[in-house]
């Protein structure tokens, strides 16, 4: 208990760094981690197949070659000694060998040993090299072979005791008549032939006498001939299970007790029809027909065992040939996108520095190189705005420049007037008294005016300013008639709005006139609507000379006009309305109305 | 009787004409001089102590509304070329009467001379009607201390506690978080006294406090109750009791 906190430590401590390490992975182990996921997972899925249901699949497969390749095999063996059985029968069974070894005795080179020759050879049929027969009487004096007579047979030396296993035995269960067939006899013959297998049978009389023997012995070849040829047997054995003798089939020199052969000393049974493992092999065993002996087909595991090892050996292989080119290719491809980053992200500090130098960089993947292409465009776009910027810049202080290059100084200005007005006060000068302090004040709400609005009754003060002077120019021939509506005098509306029609009523409609000019302005307010109007007797205004639309004036030589409408539409909308009326000889009329838009409040100063 | 006027202005011609053409009798004003730049003005100013400036912006030396910031200016009107805003703010917070722009019509200029006149005599009505009630509490005029305004009662507090600092309408509006022209409405409307009359009351009665004491001159008195000149304070306590200090110190003395 005590030391479970520092255990539980001592475990968190590498967790806490695995976690980190797959939360903050680099580009390069995330990718080799993925291919790596990629190659493993078909490859242990195979792998985990073939070793779960390939090896026994395998096995199964052995067992069913095995078992095939016994049948097949015991099939064919039994057909040969079949064969030679039945030779065996034609031969004891002829008179001439009855009679031959009845006599016991038979002459070299007389017309019976040659018959008897004739007889051998014609049965055996000419195959000698695959089978030979041999004749025995009981005593030994007659022997005949189709070959050298064994010296294994010769009953004189021997003679012929069941108890010593010798050689030439006889089962005594079966039929007297019975051939038997025996493995036991297993010998070099002659010319190198190995003896498989012999068929043994009594030649009997007619009385039942056991006259001799014959003795058909089987070659290996003849046997070994026709036994399916495939490699995958590693050994076929001849077995005679009452003796616990067997004879390898492949290998035609190995013969002996069971002892001489490991496959079957390590079954569990030698029987008939059973398919077995018995160590690195599989052994299946068949009865082979018409004959006591069975065939044992002994397949080996071995290769497949091999050659799972070499698939595990290839799989290794793979895995770490496909590991290396995964890091490989990791690695490039990490740096491939990786360094197209670094080199936006360094050029991306370059801008942040402030250096706005664009170099085409051309990444090798597509996408980077949109990427990179977007990042150009946009430096340039900043770049553009900068140059733009500063253009502006340049621009305003040149318009600043200008302004305050052709800005005369109004206070030197309103100064002089006010000298002006004292010196004309002082030589007692009212006219020139008079306009010094009109313009003055005309001045003030023009040019030194910074406010975009204006009450009526500053408006109306401004205009009789002006008229004041004009009178004062225009003497006597000037009739002026102004009327400010008290109702509406602290109406608050766009400024300059009313001295400019007065201006065009004097400048356009009266100064071209000869005689008496009346001017009337009228401010009014009716339905909480103000109506303004400029009327004159003048010259009066061509029809056609201004647009029904006034907003077509905007580069006209109209400027008041159109300033005035500017200035109206640009509070009111639609709901101002100007309306210009003259005729030639007549005079003018400008009628102006908007909403009366009251406002109590008046500046102090 | 008639209020004391000085004008300032730099142009020989200008100053001429206003001082020509203005009927001062009539307005029932006395043009004590002029000046024409700022320095001279300031000397001007508090030689005569004069009720009303008429002053330019521009001047030589300092201008005009550095002039009047270090005069003991009561009324001012100014009369200039310029509408610089600045200008304009400053105006406003050194409580000048009005701002005339050059060219400047002298009809208009008499008209404002003369709502000034009336606004003075009115403010000189408040001081007599104030000074007409007895004091009831020891002191020499009776101030009003109690007036069930929250508002106001806070700026009588404020005067009480900052009389002797050069404080005037403009700290106690920003003290209180009012606009000026509200704080100076509303005092008007509660008190029947303008802030500058209240204070300067206040200043006055705290001064006839310190008279008792024969150790400190007058200059000492007219300093420690806030007033920026000794005569300044001269002016101010002739109005409020028709004496200057040291006749009032006179004859306070001979009482005890």
């Amino acid at each position: 208990m005590i030391l479970l906190p520092p255990l539980i430590a001592a475990t968190l401590h590498p967790m806490n760094r695995i976690v980190a390490f797959w939360t903050k992975k680099t580009l390069f182990t995330r990718l080799f981690l993925y291919f790596l996921v990629v190659l493993t997972v078909p490859l242990a899925l195979f792998a985990s197949y073939y070793a779960l249901l390939g090896g026994r699949n395998q096995e199964q497969h052995l067992m069913e070659q095995a078992k095939q390749n016994a049948l097949y095999d015991a099939q064919q063996v039994g057909i040969i000694l079949e064969s030679y059985r039945h030779k065996a029968y034609q031969i004891s069974t002829n008179e001439l060998v009855i009679s031959i070894l009845k006599d016991d005795r038979i002459e070299t080179n007389s017309q019976t040993s040659r018959d008897l020759y004739q007889l051998l050879f014609s049965t055996m049929r000419g195959d000698t090299y695959l089978a030979s027969a041999h004749l025995v009487s009981n005593s030994g004096k007659v022997r005949v072979s189709t070959h050298a007579f064994p010296d294994v047979f010769d009953l004189r030396y021997h003679g012929n005791d069941y108890d010593m296993n010798s050689i030439i035995s006889q089962n005594p269960n079966v039929s007297p008549t019975a051939s038997i067939i025996s493995i036991r006899g297993h010998r070099q013959a002659e010319s190198n032939r190995m003896v498989m297998a012999s068929i043994l049978r009594r030649v009997y009389d007619k009385e039942g006498e056991n006259l001799g023997y014959l003795v058909v012995e089987v070659f290996a070849e003849a046997l070994s001939s026709v036994l399916s040829t495939t490699d995958v047997l590693a050994d076929i054995l001849l077995i005679d299970n009452r003796v616990f003798i067997a004879s390898s089939l492949k290998y035609t020199d190995r013969s002996g007790p069971f002892t001489k052969f490991p496959v079957l000393t390590s079954l569990k049974s030698v029987g008939r029809a059973t398919i077995q493992r018995s160590g690195s092999s599989v052994v299946a065993i068949e009865a082979v027909p018409g004959t006591d002996l069975l065939l044992a087909a002994v397949v080996s595991s071995v290769p497949y065992q091999e050659s799972f090892d070499r698939l595990l050996l290839i799989f290794i292989g793979t895995m770490a040939v496909g590991s290396i080119l995964a890091m490989i290719l990791s690695l490039l491809f990490s740096r491939s996108i990786s360094r197209p980053i670094k080199d936006l992200a360094d050029r991306m500090s370059e801008v942040e520095k402030g250096n706005l130098q664009t170099h085409e960089v051309t990444a090798s993947i597509f996408e980077f190189t949109q990427l990179e292409h977007s990042f150009n465009v946009m430096v340039k776009q900043i770049i553009s705005l900068l140059e733009l910027t500063k253009e502006e810049e340049k621009k305003l202080h040149e318009a600043e420049r200008k302004a305050l290059e052709s800005q005369m100084n109004p206070h030197f200005l309103f100064n002089t007037l006010n000298t002006i007005k004292a010196l004309a006060k002082l030589h007692d000068e009212q006219e020139i008294y008079t306009i010094a302090v009109k313009l003055g004040k005309l001045l003030r709400s023009t040019i030194d005016n910074h406010e975009s609005e204006c009450t009526l009754e500053q408006s109306m003060s401004l205009i009789d300013s002006y008229l004041t002077i004009q009178k004062l120019r225009f003497g006597e021939k000037l009739h002026v008639q102004t009327y400010l509506d008290p109702n509406c005098k602290d109406v608050k509306t766009p400024k300059l709005i009313i001295q400019p029609l007065v201006e065009n009523a004097i400048i356009h409609g009266l100064e071209p006139k000869a005689g008496v000019w009346d001017l009337q302005v009228k401010v009014v307010k009716l339905d909480n609507r103000i109506f303004i109007s400029v009327q004159d007797n003048g010259v009066g205004l061509k029809k056609g000379t201004l647009p029904d639309n006034l907003e077509e004036l905007a580069n006209s030589s109209h400027v008041g006009v159109y300033n005035v409408y500017r200035r109206l539409y640009l509070k009111y909308k639609e709901k101002m309305h100007i309306s210009i009326v003259g005729a030639i000889g007549e005079g003018t009329i400008v009628k102006v109305s908007f909403p009366a838009e009251c406002n109590e409040q008046r500046s102090s100063l | 009787m008639s209020y004391t006027v000085v004008f300032i202005e730099d142009e020989e011609i200008v100053r001429e004409e206003i001082v020509s053409s203005i009927r001062w009798e009539m307005l029932d004003l006395k043009l004590l001089g002029t000046a024409a730049d700022g320095l001279e003005g300031e000397t001007l100013i508090k030689q005569t102590e004069p009720d009303i400036v008429i002053t330019d912006i521009r001047l030589p030396g300092q201008d005009g509304l550095a002039m009047l910031s270090r005069c003991p200016v009561n009324h001012a009107v100014i009369l200039t070329g310029h509408t610089d805003f600045n200008y304009m703010k400053q105006a406003i917070r050194l409580g000048v009467f009005d701002y005339l722009l050059k060219p400047v019509d002298d009809e208009e200029l008499e008209e404002t001379l003369s709502m000034l006149v009336k606004k003075i005599q009115e403010e000189d009505k408040d001081v007599a009607h104030l000074l007409s009630k007895t004091s009831t509490k020891g002191t020499l005029i009776e101030l009003p201390a109690k007036v069930n305004n929250h508002v106001i009662d806070a700026t009588i507090t404020y005067i009480s506690q900052n009389y002797c600092e050069s404080s005037g309408l403009q700290e106690a509006a920003a003290y209180l978080s009012l606009s000026e022209s509200h704080l100076s409405r509303l005092f008007k409307e509660v008190t029947g006294l303008n802030f500058l009359q209240y204070l300067n009351a206040y200043r006055v009665n705290k001064s006839v406090e310190l008279m008792r004491d024969p150790k400190k001159t007058i200059s000492e008195i007219a300093i420690s109750c806030g007033f920026p000149t000794p005569g300044y304070f001269a002016k101010i306590f002739k109005r409020f009791t028709e004496k200057t200090p040291s006749q009032f110190r006179d004859e306070m003395g001979s009482q005890f």
